[in-house]
């Protein structure tokens, strides 16, 4: 599904290059579960970046699916995640003038799905959230973890292959932090690829594969 | 203070942007309105500047109803001095003919300039101050003459004229200039260029009551009233106006008939604003318009403290951040509640000194696009800078508070933790303050396009005849017997259609009217007319249009009885078959033309009739077009050799309706520059506030983008909430302002109505402008990489 070749990432300090990402080569077949692991600063959210489209690599090569993302204009690229890849944040950046409702809703009004489908769709996802109740709060109406139960959820709702989340449970206490995994190896069992960044051994553990990054390199395990 | 100035020096450097929209909306908006301000206290303490102004009234005068007039009886003022237990003194001022002044009796003539001719009074009603030789103790004496300021400089330049001599009009009498009036700022319905004495008036004894030569001026006692001087005017009436009117009616009938004589007393202060009088000597004010100009001052002082308030409260992310750490070592709200206030008045200060070079440019840039002044340069040092400083301070005050009291009313930890959340509780009262902005400026466009279109209105208007291309010399009459051989000159030349002799133009200063008995009706029911005496081309040369019967012959003897009527006389005599019917006794109706405006758009057309009298004074030029330089020329060359002193009074028709709508003209200048002013700074602060939303919202930019959203989709975004905004806007501004604009358009009996063009094209403009702010700037956040957006957390 994810083909790295030697991807760099660097930015320009005084005249220099300073390495984000070095010679980065990767591959990730569906159905995986990967956890990104390393030390504040190596590269973690970088490379997941790379890896959702939201930042171009410096250098190397990078296939999703078989297409030449690194060769790609911004409008097909995000043809191509609005598709197929689904977002969570450390965090959760729900839009805060929106009702978690919408906020769900909102992907779907960009990939131009009809209303009643939306509808049904939202419905659905609601209900297998068990946060029916709640859909007209405003986010800040929530805690923490259903803020975040909302992010995945709006994730989810494009039906995306693929879900990239970035420390999804930073921001939430140790028995959040369980249920948001659980529900994560749930949706690698139904055929989710999923790629997370984290900081715990423990949930690493979740994953049926882990990456660890040191200084924009990849350590061999 | 010290601190506050290095962190306001500080916040420029940082947010340069933002630092020069605040600053400089805010020095527009105080030079702006402060401008307006002076103007309108200048206009509405007109002739208040002179010593006991509230004691100093005009006297009038009216009779056979052809006035009110500003002017009256030459011996109004003997009679009061000597029988009026109300007045303290009276003077009688002349205002003489265009007369040409010299300053070497070779010399080349100043032209334009009407004396005034005074008596010993003068001065002790109207004490005005000296800018170099004194005023003498008992008035001027024979051959003395006193200058203003800007006569004196034009004479003389930068010599000192007192002492010299200018030779007055066409006999070139020397006199002998005594002082120099000071210039002052204060405005005075009175413009003395150049005083002189006035001669004993021949008529000071008359018993000619239906005459007026004079502008009487009286100034009562202490204890004297207007009531008083009144009841004194009713005594003189009765005595003395009815018993000279010879009528045969009693008095209490004549009273109240068409041919009695009656006085208006005005006070000077009422003069400027309420004069409906005729023959004033400067063009009255308008009380709707002065106050019309004061809103907008006041409007654009408001856009101004929103501006700041919007993009201090926008910046407040920032600021917050400091004071919540500046809380959290113990410092008291009062005392940061203090700094913000301080801050801002230290802004205003700065806006201030910026204010005060803008107000000469504005100045300058009001006189470069419109041709005229708005107030005359404001002396500097004077006591409205005084006010500029306290008016810049209070507005510093007022847009300060409220940054001041929200900036600090965060709890620390709030801030210290993140930035989110600022939003919701403040909203409504930006919402509010930006939907007041719209509104504004949604009303000055509204009201600029209005006035605008009326103006429009005016000098297009079907008057009736063809005004364009038509010359009028109204001093032609001085030519005397030489004028028919001047007319047949003129009417060879190959630009000339044809030309008329009259009496009276339209749009000119002659009055003449008739009474009629309308057939039918009892001997005293009188119809007022006014009259048009002219010759046989009087109606091709205006392009009056003729709707039936015939113009004058001049070979039938017969026609110098004859009377053409305009459909309005028609109507107001009750004719049926005007045709061949006689009014007046036995005057016969031969033609009818349509109606035709001979003043101002003010007034509703009335009856008026063409009366076929050969060799008037005034002559009037049809032009054919082409070469009109040459012509003019030619004329103006001509008028020379044949009147090498005084020449002729060349003006064109369509220029002396113009003068009509003079103060139309002025408010229409005045209110579309400074409603351009108000929406630059509607612009700016809309400008500041978008920036703030985009600061707001780019982590929503961020994450809709993330999610899948385009560009026209955010764009559609940004702007809805302005659009929005807008339309709530509309909804208040654009009924109010046509309310009041509808008010200033009742003043015109012919008036453009307010179509819904007019209501769509200030909808269309205030969209564009939104628009046009928010696109680029929306655009260019956009553009920036969402993954840093959503990153700063």
């Amino acid at each position: 599904m994810i083909d790295l070749k030697r991807i760099s990432k660097w930015v320009n300090v005084g005249g220099k290059p300073n390495f984000i990402l070095k010679d980065i080569n990767l591959h990730i077949k569906e159905g995986e579960f990967v956890s990104i692991m390393g030390p504040s600063g190596s590269g973690k959210s970088s490379l997941l970046n790379i890896i959702g489209m939201l930042d171009d690599a410096s250098e190397g090569e990078y296939f999703f699916l078989g297409n030449p993302v690194h060769t790609m204009k911004e409008k097909q690229r995000s043809l191509l995640y609005k598709q197929y890849i689904g977002f969570v944040f450390q965090a959760y950046h729900l839009i805060d003038e929106l009702t978690v409702y919408e906020n769900i809703e909102t992907p779907l009004i960009y990939q131009n799905i009809k209303s009643s489908e939306r509808q049904a769709m939202v419905a659905d996802i609601l209900d297998r959230f068990q946060i029916v109740g709640k859909k007209d709060l405003f986010p800040t109406q929530l805690s923490g973890g259903q803020q975040q139960l909302v992010g995945i959820a709006r994730a989810l709702i494009a039906k995306p292959k693929l879900l990239l989340a970035d420390e999804p449970t930073g921001n939430l206490n140790s028995r959040q932090g369980e249920e948001i995994m659980d529900l994560f190896k749930q949706l690698n069992k139904e055929g989710v690829t999923i790629i997370q960044v984290t900081h715990s051994e423990k949930n690493a553990g979740y994953g049926s594969h882990i990456i660890n990054l040191l200084d924009g390199r990849v350590e061999l395990t | 203070m010290n601190s506050q100035l290095k962190s306001i020096l500080r916040s420029f450097r940082k947010y340069p942007t933002f630092s020069m929209i605040n600053l400089g909306g805010l020095s527009i908006g105080i030079a702006a309105s402060f401008i307006l301000l002076v103007y309108s206290q200048r206009e509405l303490s007109c002739d208040r500047h002179f010593r006991d102004a509230d004691r100093i009234v005009r006297v009038g005068t009216d009779f056979y109803q052809l006035g009110p007039f500003a002017a009256s009886q030459p011996m109004l003022r003997d009679l009061s001095l000597a029988s009026c237990k109300d007045v303290q003194d009276a003077t009688a001022i002349d205002v003489g003919d265009e007369t040409p002044i010299r300053t070497s009796t070779g010399d080349r003539a100043f032209t334009g300039i009407k004396p005034y001719y005074i008596d010993s009074s003068f001065f002790n009603i109207f004490p005005y101050e000296t800018a170099s030789g004194a005023i003498p103790a008992h008035g001027l004496a024979p051959a003395e003459a006193i200058l203003s300021a800007s006569e004196a400089y034009k004479f003389f330049g930068k010599e000192d004229p007192v002492g010299k001599t200018i030779y007055v009009g066409k006999e070139t009498t020397p006199c002998r200039v005594v002082a120099v009036l000071k210039e002052t700022f204060a405005k005075s319905h009175l413009d003395p260029q150049v005083l002189l004495s006035q001669a004993p008036d021949p008529d000071a004894g008359s018993s000619l009551w239906i005459s007026l030569s004079k502008y009487n001026y009286i100034k009562l006692k202490p204890q004297g009233s207007v009531a008083g001087l009144n009841a004194w005017l009713d005594r003189v009436r009765e005595k003395l106006a009815y018993p000279a009117s010879h009528s045969l009616k009693n008095y209490a009938e004549w009273k109240t008939s068409g041919e009695s004589v009656s006085f208006i007393v005005q006070r000077l202060t009422d003069i400027y604003f309420h004069s409906d009088v005729k023959f004033d000597l400067t063009p009255g004010g308008n009380l709707i318009q002065v106050r019309l100009l004061e809103a907008v001052s006041l409007l654009l002082i408001t856009l101004a403290v929103i501006n700041y308030i919007n993009l201090v409260t926008a910046r407040s992310s920032v600021r917050a951040k400091e004071i919540g750490l500046k809380k959290t070592f113990g410092a008291a709200r009062l005392h940061l509640i203090g700094q913000m206030l301080s801050e801002s008045l230290l802004f205003s200060v700065f806006a201030m000194i910026l204010a005060c070079g803008l107000i000469q440019i504005i100045l300058f840039g009001y006189s470069y696009f419109t041709g005229s002044a708005l107030t005359g340069p404001i002396p500097f040092l004077s006591a409205n800078y005084a006010w500029l400083i306290l008016f810049s301070l209070a507005v510093g005050l007022l847009a300060g508070i409220y940054p001041a009291f929200y900036l600090t009313s965060f709890r620390p930890g709030l801030i210290v933790r993140s930035t989110a959340g600022s939003g919701r509780n403040n909203r409504l009262l930006r919402n509010s303050l930006v939907t007041l902005q719209f509104a504004i400026a949604t009303g000055l466009l509204f009201v600029t396009f209005v006035v605008y279109s009326q103006l429009q209105y005016m000098k297009n208007k079907d008057k009736g005849f063809r005004s364009e291309g038509v010359v009028v010399i109204d001093n032609a009459g001085i030519l005397k017997d030489r004028l028919p051989a001047f007319q047949r000159l003129v009417e060879q030349q190959s630009q000339v259609a044809s030309t008329s002799r009259c009496i009276r133009m339209p749009a000119g200063n002659t009055g003449a009217i008739g009474t009629y008995n309308k057939p039918g009706t009892a001997a005293n029911a009188f119809v007022f007319i006014q009259e048009f005496p002219a010759d046989e081309k009087y109606i091709a040369t205006l392009g009056i249009r003729l709707a039936a019967g015939r113009n004058f012959d001049k070979d039938l003897l017969s026609d110098t009885n004859s009377l053409i009527l305009n459909e309005s006389a028609v109507a107001a005599l009750g004719l049926f078959h005007p045709i061949g019917s006689i009014i007046g006794g036995s005057q016969r109706v031969i033609g009818v033309v349509r109606d035709f405006n001979y003043t101002s758009l003010h007034e509703k057309i009335g009856p008026a009739i063409l009366r076929y009298t050969p060799g008037g004074s005034t002559l009037a030029i049809r032009l054919r077009g082409g070469h009109l330089a040459d012509f003019l020329d030619w004329l103006r060359r001509t008028g020379k050799e044949f009147l090498p002193d005084t020449g002729l009074n060349i003006s064109f028709l369509d220029d002396n309706f113009g003068r009509l709508a003079e103060k139309e003209r002025l408010l229409g200048q005045a209110i579309t520059f400074f409603t351009i002013l108000a929406v630059l700074l509607a612009t700016l602060g809309l400008i500041g506030l978008t920036l703030f939303t985009i600061e707001r919202r780019t982590r929503e930019i961020g994450i809709r983008k993330v999610l899948g959203a385009d560009t026209i989709s955010i764009l559609r975004l940004m702007s809805r909430d302005f659009i929005r905004l807008a339309l709530i806007a509309s909804a208040v501004a654009l009924p109010i302002s046509w309310w009041l604009i509808n008010r200033w358009l009742t003043n015109f009996a012919y008036r453009v109505t307010v179509s819904a063009w007019t209501f769509l094209a200030t909808e269309f403009l205030i969209g564009l402008i939104a628009l046009l702010v928010i696109g680029p700037l929306t655009l260019r956040a956009l553009l920036a990489d969402p993954v840093k957006n959503l990153r700063t957390e």
